[in-house]
């Protein structure tokens, strides 16, 4: 079966196809707007908001992920899906609205059942796309399966079981990329923060400064991480004062702070392991693309729980993209296990929920 | 940042942790009558979101109140007779007013049942109204100190 996915959930605009048979795929395609070059028809005038962004280029992606079918032209091209999916939500209403509706035209007019996705149940199925190649074996999950979230939006650990799932922890302010977002931008280093400050953390030691691990304590799964950047602040207006932020110094801090929020991910993670013992731990969301985490987790993971399968995404699959929707997708038409809604072919009450639920 | 309101209406608080902020927050709530409007104005860290939580936690909020700075706008429902949902937005992302009024900002600011409150109001001023009211938050001498003036 060929599935046709599309993802809007925030800034970027994605479409994949994804083929599946006797549970072996093949990515055929997995399109990320930010690939797409666009001229603008506007004399170069592109504002800057992204729902408007996404409008000019949904068909484009649609246009480029399709293109990998059989068939002369486009509309013999995508006449050959046979399921679409979709992003209902969480994310950005007005960004959403562009894809879901988009969607619904689709599935209306070519007459295909549409499945409405959970992007945060994405992030947790992008991990069974770690192959390097874009096709393999699907991996089959062994459950309970553990899972942290970790993006810009979101930082929360899951846990599933054959047909339910339960989020056991989350922040309570801060998201854990959102919190790189602003490390960044306190030490003036520009956006997107989390590939800049693991860049300069490499070259800095993380003993430096003697940062706080919020919520370490707390007993429970929740996480919290505003009081980090309060201290980061406080540190960074301090050296500043004493004309002692040297670019070694911003070095070391980048490596404190990213040590810091590691930790914390770590320890929940680790007691939530702990109780819950699960038989499968996956990783997912943009963070998942930082390499002192991936690295960490895994030889704690495997030292304290040689037993736990991991599961992390390829670099390629961390941040958002339509391929893990469309596996997502496959899985609701394939199995019982029911994360986002199924409620196919009524178009009329069809419609993106910015606030979606991963759980009940 | 220009204040509508002449400083005499200000009302100034120094609070010493995150509870006494979110003290504040609930006492400037007793008063309000649904469609209030916040203006939260300071910089990254110096209390807003905690300022938010305060208020949420006065008005029954159920939910966990966090971070909106993704997704811009977060509608909580509450326990409250007046005030029957507080909405987060966070500007904080924001280049332009443009894609607030997208995402609905003028209904729920002329909504009694509302309260809104607006961090980091200030890169959308020119579309807020008169009756907004202006919190602005310091970051204190010590780690934990806030200075929080209120005009209204």
């Amino acid at each position: 079966m060929r599935i046709l996915a599309i993802e809007t959930s925030c800034d970027e605009t994605a479409a994949a196809i994804l083929e599946i048979k006797n549970s072996y795929f093949n990515l055929r395609s997995n399109i990320i707007s930010s690939q797409v070059k666009i001229h603008a028809k506007y004399g170069g005038i592109v504002p800057e908001v992204a729902a408007r962004k996404q409008i000019e280029m949904i068909m484009p992606v649609i246009n480029k992920a399709v293109i990998c079918l059989p068939g002369k032209n486009l509309k013999e091209k995508i006449k050959n899906i046979n399921y679409i999916a979709v992003t209902q939500g969480p994310g950005l209403i007005t960004s959403l609205t562009v894809g879901v509706e988009t969607a619904k035209t689709l599935a209306f007019t070519l007459n295909k059942p549409l499945f409405l996705v959970n992007h945060l149940e994405g992030h947790i199925y992008s991990a069974l796309l770690n192959k390097n190649q874009n096709y393999g074996k699907l991996i089959k999950i062994k459950f309970p399966v553990l899972a942290l979230i970790v993006s810009g939006g979101h930082t929360m650990l899951v846990l599933i079981k054959k047909n339910n799932n339960k989020i056991i922890g989350e922040t309570l302010d801060d998201a854990v990329g959102e919190a790189f977002d602003k490390a960044a931008k306190i030490l003036n280093l520009g956006y997107p923060g989390g590939p800049i400050i693991a860049k300069l953390a490499a070259k800095g030691n993380s003993k430096k400064f003697n940062l706080p691990r919020p919520m370490l304590k707390s007993h429970d799964f929740n996480f919290s991480f505003s009081g980090l950047k309060t201290a980061l602040l406080y540190l960074v207006r301090d050296l500043k004062r004493q004309k002692k932020l040297s670019t070694q110094t911003i070095q070391d801090i980048c490596a404190s702070f990213e040590q810091a929020c590691v930790d914390v991910l770590i320890a929940k993670t680790l007691s939530a392991i702990e109780k819950f013992k699960p038989s499968t731990f996956i990783l997912g969301g943009g963070v998942a693309a930082n390499q002192l985490l991936r690295q960490t987790l895994a030889q704690k993971i495997r030292t304290e729980f040689p037993k736990i399968k991991i599961l992390m995404p390829e670099m390629k699959f961390t941040g958002d993209n339509a391929a893990m929707i469309a596996l997502a997708g496959y899985y609701m038409i394939g199995s019982q296990i029911k994360f986002g809604m199924t409620k196919k072919n009524n178009y009329k009450k069809i419609k993106a929920e910015p606030n979606l639920k991963l759980s009940a | 940042m220009v204040f509508r309101v002449s400083p005499r209406f200000m009302k100034k608080y120094i609070t010493h942790n995150s509870e006494e902020t979110k003290q504040v927050a609930a006492t400037l709530a007793k008063k309000f009558q649904g469609g209030e409007i916040l203006g939260l104005v300071g910089d990254l860290g110096s209390g807003k979101t905690n300022f938010v939580q305060g208020l949420a936690r006065y008005l029954g909020v159920a939910n966990k109140v966090n971070s909106p700075t993704f997704v811009l706008m977060k509608p909580y429902p509450t326990h409250h007779k007046k005030c029957k949902l507080l909405v987060h937005i966070d500007c904080y992302r924001l280049n332009n007013c443009q894609e607030l009024l997208n995402l609905g900002l003028e209904e729920y600011l002329k909504d009694k049942r509302c309260l809104t409150v607006i961090e980091w109001a200030d890169k959308i001023e020119k579309i807020l109204p008169e009756k907004t009211i202006w919190i602005r938050f310091r970051l204190g001498k010590n780690i934990e100190e806030r200075e929080i003036k209120i005009n209204n």
